[in-house]
């Protein structure tokens, strides 16, 4: 049976992770479900959703990786 | 006989232990563990990109609700507090492999995997955590 500390303390994750699903919206609607659904209701990803998952991960990594003009790693696109 | 007996019961004895702590290596990560550990991140990881994606704030501009902004300097916090969560994905997946839980007649090399994987995967969710608070931090909003 699972203790009440580790119950608090998922039970505040996914608090958490909801608020920021209410902020972000559809972009991370799905793992938050996804992380509902592995430590609360005890499920297993797919291989498939696994992959997604990690193409999502990739994806946002990406943006937060984009310079923007004026920044010291900003490379001009050529001419 | 007695003796017998007693050796008997030591044998026993041993080989439980044996498999508990075969057992303790199998059940402590999983990789649902770090499926959760991930799909937890991703929400994180976005609110990073968003706020990559702010303007950047003008010389002397402060981020408001009204107007946000990003500032370069915290963008590359991000990146590098974020290249090394990824980095501890990488690691924590590759000792799961290694570890292969789940399947019986473990090898003493695989446990040794396992016991790997613990560590790895504890400095990961540290890591995670920490990062967390780093991006609450910058973006102000509670991750």
């Amino acid at each position: 049976m699972t203790d009440l500390a580790t119950i608090i303390a998922d039970a505040e994750i996914v608090a958490n992770l909801a608020k920021m699903a209410i902020e972000y919206g559809e972009e991370v609607a799905p793992y938050v479900q996804q992380f509902y659904r592995i430590v609360v209701e005890k499920e297993t990803l797919t291989v498939q959703e696994r992959q997604d998952t990690e193409a999502a991960l990739q994806a946002f990594r990406d943006r937060l990786n984009a310079p923007q003009a004026g920044d010291p790693d900003y490379v001009p696109p050529a001419a | 006989m007695r003796l017998i007996h007693m050796v008997a019961i030591a044998a026993v004895t041993l080989s439980l232990a044996a498999c508990s702590t075969v057992d303790k290596y199998l059940s402590v990560v999983t990789q649902s563990n770090l499926d959760a550990a991930k799909t937890g991140y991703a929400p994180v990881l976005a609110a990073a990109a968003t706020y990559n994606e702010l303007p950047r704030c003008a010389a002397g501009q402060s981020a408001t609700l009204a107007v946000p902004c990003s500032v370069y300097a915290n963008v590359k916090i991000m990146r590098d507090a974020d290249k090394q969560v990824s980095t501890g994905f990488d690691q924590a997946q590759a000792d799961i492999n290694a570890c292969n839980p789940g399947v019986s007649g473990i090898t003493t090399k695989a446990a040794g995997s396992c016991s790997a994987l613990t560590a790895d995967y504890h400095a990961l969710t540290a890591l995670i955590a920490t990062t967390k608070t780093t991006y609450s931090n910058i973006t102000g909003k509670t991750l």
